[in-house]
């Protein structure tokens, strides 16, 4: 069993839990959680998923493609994000696509994934924050499509690696040394106390910690968005998404 | 007035009313809370049952009222949790609700509330008069014990069946509201607690057959294969919390 632990951070207190690294309950001003909790059946594009317990609609989905399109559905406390085999273009994500958080206040952004199938060809993964609204087959590794995010990506294998961009400053496919496992949760999280260093952690431990994200370039405002994408490929791959928090430190 | 208190106890930390003892914030990494406020039933999340003339109003002034009328038919009230079995007593599941016994179950009718491993099934759920569901843990009311007053406790795991267990608290006013918890933090001595103090303290209520038993919440009134009797009964629920102590 996981055992509750403290800690003071950048002046802000949270709790986490002491085996997992699970930040369990942020104390901050800003602070969005979904479990996903419920259930609901495959959605399709432009949908809605409601955080738990309320009946706000939170998440947009995304789930395009024409052959047997990619499918988005929430059943046992997870969202899975599913690519079809078929040779188009696909996306299959959750967004909010409203930019209510600010890097300039602190925002800290983590997710319990699972990449239950490994992406292959041109698919790719993002996972993080992005600071624009979602277009369709918007890609980071295989093009550079969104001016602002800040993502861990795996592109056609298992391999997380970072890409970050404040529209300033582009660093690409910075490599974390960490392979994800089919069948194995990781706890992702990207802490923007600091915009001129940003920081990126799997399962508690800091990762790309040889290079210095400086993203303060300017005052993004962001949203989450975990996104399975391909450009025109037969790639796959399958993203379970166990939890999301957002918290920020100010208003 | 109600007082923050803390309880460290399994190696989780969380806070109570020190007067009623609902847990006001579990520290835990699975945490589900419905409070039942606003107008609408989170259908995200509950199915809501309203089986033949069973009526659940929609959730008002932060309640959700439940209720079957004395029609000779099989009726149902309540809300499950959309057979989506996301919690797992493995991991330290906790089971609270606050509720409130309106109408007392009279002739056929139970309440049930807690967790299940099963599936809702249609006019197959009793098990108290009958034993129909096959792994829960259930608080009920039924008229056979304190005149449908007295908070009895049933578990079943597919291998070990408590048997119906009175909590032999004094019976609950109606009307009267009571925070009713279940602590699976061990399978091997499942734990139910009435307004903060453990009951049925002298039974061993043993879950532990599977390592990794996954449920669903279950809050209903209903009387089952029975449309022949005009049983009634009708309960106030006020909140639903569940948490987990790991994933």
């Amino acid at each position: 069993m996981g055992a509750t632990n403290s800690k003071w951070r950048g002046g802000q207190l949270a709790f986490f839990d002491g085996s997992t690294h699970e930040t369990v309950e942020p104390f901050a001003p800003v602070y969005v959680y979904d479990d996903f909790l419920g259930y609901d059946v495959a959605k399709t594009d432009g949908q809605f998923f409601n955080l738990n317990s309320t009946s706000d609609s939170f998440w947009t989905i995304a789930a395009t493609g024409v052959g047997g399109p990619a499918t988005v559905q929430k059943a046992l406390s997870n969202v899975t994000l599913h690519l079809e085999a078929d040779v188009e273009t696909e996306d299959a994500g959750i967004y909010s696509n409203t930019l209510v958080f600010n890097i300039d206040k602190g925002p800290i952004f983590e997710a319990r994934i699972d990449v239950a199938v490994l992406p292959t060809l041109e698919a790719e993964v993002h996972i993080g924050f992005q600071g624009e609204a979602h277009v369709a087959d918007d890609q980071v590794a295989a093009a550079d499509d969104i001016d602002k995010h800040i993502f861990f990506v795996l592109d056609g294998s298992g391999a997380y690696v970072i890409y970050a961009d404040d529209d300033t400053t582009d660093n690409d496919a910075v490599a974390t040394g960490i392979t994800a496992v089919p069948g194995t949760y990781n706890i992702l999280r990207i802490d923007c106390t600091d915009p001129t260093d940003v920081k990126f952690y799997i399962d508690g431990v800091g990762v790309a910690t040889g290079t210095t994200f400086n993203l303060s370039g300017g005052t993004l405002m962001m949203m989450p968005n975990i996104m399975v994408t391909k450009a025109g490929s037969a790639g796959l791959c399958d993203v379970k998404i166990d939890y999301v928090r957002v918290w920020q430190a100010t208003r | 007035m109600g007082e923050t208190r803390a309880d460290w106890r399994g190696n989780q930390l969380f806070f109570r009313d020190g007067s009623t003892y609902e847990t006001v914030k579990p520290i835990a990494p699975i945490v589900f809370y419905d409070d039942f406020l606003g107008t609408v039933l989170n259908t995200d999340f509950w199915t809501d049952l309203d089986l033949n003339s069973a009526t659940t109003a929609a959730p008002a002034l932060s309640v959700f009222d439940c209720e079957i009328g004395q029609v000779n038919e099989n009726a149902a009230a309540g809300c499950y949790g959309k057979d989506d079995k996301a919690f797992n007593i493995g991991k330290g599941l906790i089971f609270e609700c606050r509720l409130a016994v309106v109408t007392a179950p009279t002739l056929t009718t139970e309440i049930g509330f807690g967790v299940m491993n099963d599936s809702y099934g249609a006019d197959s759920m009793r098990f108290l008069l009958a034993d129909e569901v096959a792994k829960y843990a259930f608080f009920g009311f039924y008229t056979t014990v304190g005149a449908g007053l007295i908070p009895v406790i049933r578990t079943d795991d597919g291998t070990h069946d408590s048997g119906i267990i009175s909590s032999a608290i004094t019976a609950v006013a109606l009307n009267a509201y009571h925070v009713y918890r279940i602590d699976f933090t061990s399978l091997e001595d499942v734990k139910f607690y009435i307004d903060g103090v453990g009951v049925a303290t002298s039974t061993t209520f043993v879950m532990h057959t599977a390592a990794s038993l996954t449920v669903q919440p279950w809050i209903c009134v209903y009387k089952h294969d029975d449309a022949t009797t005009s049983a009634a009964g009708e309960f106030k629920l006020d909140y639903v919390k569940m948490w987990q102590a790991t994933r």
